[in-house]
């Protein structure tokens, strides 16, 4: 979660401090360090896993690596709209590049989020326990609200709305 | 604890673990179960079918967290435990996990490199460790030690790690 140096993340990392998440990107993918590290990667024969990368830096590794890829844990944009799951152009890309991609059976990531009603209640349920409408997965950030009772009170409310219970991500 | 001799440790469930720079959840899949409602015969077909494709697999659980005194409980299973405890793994039969060496967000400074370091030297120690405690749990670090490990029928030398795994790697 989180940009590093190597690489911007599908998860901006939130900042408690100002109640808003980090710049959506911060290299554009790859920074210098992390095309180094691909490099270095490849000769030492490992195995390079795109999960939690930005669209942008899934593709340019995929580019970038002479080895195949895999995903160790990603799911379908397409079928669940969340910012760690993998576009259709990520999906190809590791298809034709000889990866594989392991989908996880993790509740957050499999919601399906294209309901324009289901939309707005997660909204709803989410401004309405002061955590930002900008999410990774329906869930994230329950562990910013500070008081127990507003946070259970969240996560029912949002096991009501999604179907859904995984809490951890 | 037991010496076991390699084919006794063979009859028994291989696993393979990989000490990885990244994350894992087969072990997180609910049980199967069939559904009520549908005719048992279809159903039991399936299973039977999901359960010989499981038998005749290498199964690897690409990602898994590891289980620190301070990891929030929130990463642990509803029984209190690692998602990929041992037990769960012979139960499951899931041959070999990629325990992912990951560390929290935290400060681009030396402070939070120094930090980062620790976390994942604990988190290295920890696979060590259960693989250490574990008779029938071994570390593998590339594909052809991990079908060699997980492949029945070879009497393979059981490969335990008494010394770090390659240079450079801090083990306890």
């Amino acid at each position: 979660m989180g940009h590093n140096d190597f690489s911007d993340s599908s998860r901006p990392l939130y900042i408690a401090e100002k109640k808003d998440y980090e710049v959506a990107e911060e290299h554009g993918g790859l920074s210098e360090l992390g095309i180094t590290a691909i490099r270095r990667l490849n000769t030492l024969g490992a195995l390079i896993d795109i999960s939690q990368m930005s669209k942008a830096a899934t593709l340019q590794t995929i580019k970038l690596s002479d080895a195949p890829v895999i995903a160790s844990h990603s799911n379908v944009r397409a079928l669940s709209n969340v910012s760690r799951n993998l576009s259709d152009e990520e999906i190809d890309a590791i298809g034709k590049n000889g990866g594989v991609i392991h989908v996880a059976s993790f509740g957050a990531y499999l919601v399906d989020l294209s309901d324009p009603a289901l939309l707005t209640a997660i909204k709803k349920v989410r401004l309405g326990h002061d955590l930002p409408e900008a999410y990774s997965y329906p869930y994230e950030l329950y562990w910013e609200i500070p008081d127990l009772k507003k946070r259970t009170s969240f996560l029912m409310s949002m096991r009501a709305t999604t179907g859904q219970v995984r809490l951890t991500g | 604890m037991t010496q076991k001799t390699g084919s006794e440790i063979y009859d028994k469930l291989k696993k393979a673990m990989l000490p990885a720079l990244g994350i894992l959840l087969a072990s997180c899949m609910p049980q199967q179960q069939a559904p009520q409602s549908v005719p048992s015969a279809s159903v039991e077909t399936q299973v039977e079918k999901a359960q010989r494709v499981h038998e005749d697999v290498l199964v690897l659980d690409a990602h898994a967290d590891i289980v620190l005194p301070e990891t929030s409980k929130t990463y642990l299973a509803s029984d209190g435990l690692s998602k990929v405890h041992p037990d769960k793994l012979r139960a499951g039969k899931v041959d070999a996990v990629v325990m992912a060496i990951a560390v929290d967000p935290g400060p681009r400074t030396k402070g939070g490199d120094a930090a980062a370091k620790a976390e994942a030297n604990a988190k290295l120690a920890k696979a060590l460790k259960i693989a250490n405690l574990n008779e029938d749990i071994v570390i593998e670090t590339d594909a052809t030690e991990i079908r060699a490990a997980t492949s029945t029928g070879k009497n393979r030398p059981h490969p335990r790690f008494s010394k770090c795994p390659s240079a450079g790697w801090q083990c306890q």
